[in-house]
């Protein structure tokens, strides 16, 4: 990336500690040899083995499984997230990504309540917020779970009060984060972390006009589904939903995501197979991170180092969900090429 | 067995006729037996035909779904499932080989499978949903096939006990008792002219 293109990283010396911790952690980032490595184990034992190397070895007892490598890759994460809240001055970094996992558990409840279902599969144990709280608000037992979240709960029920798709639940609670990340953005005043959501928020949009065209869907889906606050207007994209692939194609080759659209447009063009898009978007928002390594003293290199262990826990999800059900390795190994090149 | 049959000419032609009926009746079902077996094969034909695609279908679709499901939190792809957006309605009639009554299912579709937002979710999760769509018409056709087999296997597993029944017991002893019925009238027929030229030679003696 060259030099001109990087954007200002203001110096805050209350992170001047906790940089030094996060390079320290980020040389333990399981990279492509670790991955190959756990790749290549023989054995469930083996497998353990190289993740015990790199730092979930405290999560793996006598008695636990490989199997079991969900909770093992949520208790690693957890700890990673506790890390960055007690090293980060203020808690902010860490409390905007574990909010992720609050509106997940949130649409989660809304969703279950909605149809009768049981939401405790779909729960994660990673958000910031208590379940019970959540539910003690849907249930009318309590007022309030947090501002932001009672915005959306107000605003779920007041639009199931006219319909009743689930689906709108879920688009609705996306569109709230998104709002909130922004405002929580701006409140940080860190230039990186706006155009770092912009930029999530582009390549979602992007995504979804593929996904969204491949299903044949309807227009309104799209209008429901783009998240604002992109650096491409969402008029474009939906201008682009009447369009042929080709032109929408060449469209983003005229983007910041034109490398995106050349290494895996042939592939969504000719096959239809939008796989090594979504990777190829989750490289570039990890090279986008890679400018926090210019920082010595900020939040940026933090929320870099957890957008890693994120593609870490990613990678080692393939990796593990594959092998124990007897993917050819060949096949896990192409997805791996996505990742590391 | 020996059957208890009054030698009549009566009974004769009784039996005669009882004969003649069962022959044309075991033709018949034997006929029947024959070309059902023949639906039966084709049946069978089609259903395999059919077994392998929905078995391609459905480890496609079920490669698909863990290619997916490797990308994506547990959580989160229960959450993404929770839901689905189409009503699937399956109307059944009453379809028809060899006069016995199948049933006949048809699938309707309304709204679109994929009932998530795109946020949280992958392009790979959508594709394994279209192949289990895609394969779900398939798995109906295919219990359909499955439950005409079953019925029509019973109607020749029946139909193939009556033809047995007719071609071993009911030919057979109706052949007996007619055979015994004409030997018992030859007898009697014997006897009484051998009573009539008894008669005459006494007669003819006076």
């Amino acid at each position: 990336m060259a030099y001109s293109s990087l954007i200002k990283m203001k110096w805050d010396s209350r992170y001047l500690s906790a940089v030094g911790n996060i390079r320290v952690l980020e040389k333990r980032i399981m990279g492509r040899p670790a991955m190959v490595r756990l790749l290549e184990a023989r054995s469930e034992d083996e497998m353990c083995r190289v993740l015990g190397d790199y730092g979930y070895g405290e999560f793996l007892d006598d008695g636990s499984s490989i199997h079991d490598f969900e909770s093992i890759l949520s208790a690693h994460l957890r700890r990673s997230y506790e890390l960055i809240e007690k090293m980060s001055a203020g808690r902010l970094i860490a409390r905007i990504s574990r909010r992720r996992y609050d509106f997940h558990n949130l649409k989660a409840l809304l969703k279950a309540d909605l149809l009768g279902e049981d939401p405790e599969p779909s729960l994660s144990t990673l958000g910031e917020i208590p379940v019970s709280r959540m539910k003690d608000v849907l249930s009318g037992k309590a007022k309030e779970i947090s501002p932001e979240l009672d915005v959306v709960v107000r605003d779920v029920k007041a639009y199931l009060e006219n319909e009743s798709s689930p689906q709108v639940v879920d688009l609705l609670v996306d569109k709230a984060y998104i709002d909130y990340i922004s405002k929580m953005g701006s409140e940080i005043g860190i230039q990186f972390f706006d155009r770092l959501v912009s930029k999530q928020v582009d390549l979602t949009n992007i995504k979804t006009l593929m996904r969204i065209r491949k299903m044949e869907s309807n227009r309104k889906l799209l209008v429901d589904a783009l998240l604002p606050g992109g650096e491409i207007d969402n008029a474009v994209l939906l201008r682009l939903y009447d369009r042929s692939n080709e032109d929408i194609l060449s469209a983003l080759r005229r983007t910041s995501y034109a490398s995106i659209a050349n290494a895996g447009g042939g592939e969504w063009l000719h096959k239809g197979d939008i796989s090594k898009l979504e990777h190829l978007s989750d490289n570039f928002i990890l090279g986008y991170l890679g400018q926090a390594r210019i920082v010595t003293s900020g939040p940026e290199p933090l929320l870099s180092y957890l957008m890693q262990k994120d593609k870490e826990i990613k990678i080692l999800r393939i990796i593990l969900v594959g092998k124990i059900n007897s993917i050819p390795l060949d096949l896990i190994r192409e997805r791996l090429t996505v990742f590391y090149g | 067995m020996q059957q208890q049959v009054s030698a009549t000419r009566m009974e004769l032609m009784n039996y005669k006729k009882r004969l003649v009926l069962a022959k044309r009746g075991h033709k018949l079902l034997k006929d029947k037996r024959d070309e059902m077996m023949r639906q039966f094969m084709i049946l069978i034909q089609d259903y395999r035909d059919l077994r392998n695609k929905v078995e391609a279908a459905l480890s496609g679709a079920f490669q698909g779904f863990i290619v997916a499901r490797s990308g994506m939190a547990n959580e989160f792809l229960e959450e993404a499932l929770l839901t689905s957006k189409d009503k699937i309605s399956m109307t059944v009639s009453k379809g028809n080989i060899m006069n016995i009554k199948i049933p006949k299912l048809s699938l309707e579709y309304k709204g679109d499978i994929i009932g998530y937002g795109f946020s949280e979710t992958s392009g790979d999760l959508d594709y394994s949903l279209k192949l289990f769509a895609d394969a779900l018409p398939l798995m109906v056709r295919l219990s359909e096939k499955e439950k005409a087999i079953q019925l029509l296997a019973v109607d020749i597993e029946k139909t193939r006990r009556r033809v047995n029944a007719l071609e071993h017991v009911m030919v057979p002893s109706l052949e007996d008792a007619l055979h015994q019925i004409v030997l018992r009238l030859g007898e009697i027929e014997r006897s009484a002219l051998t009573r009539l030229m008894k008669v005459k030679d006494i007669v003819r003696k006076h």
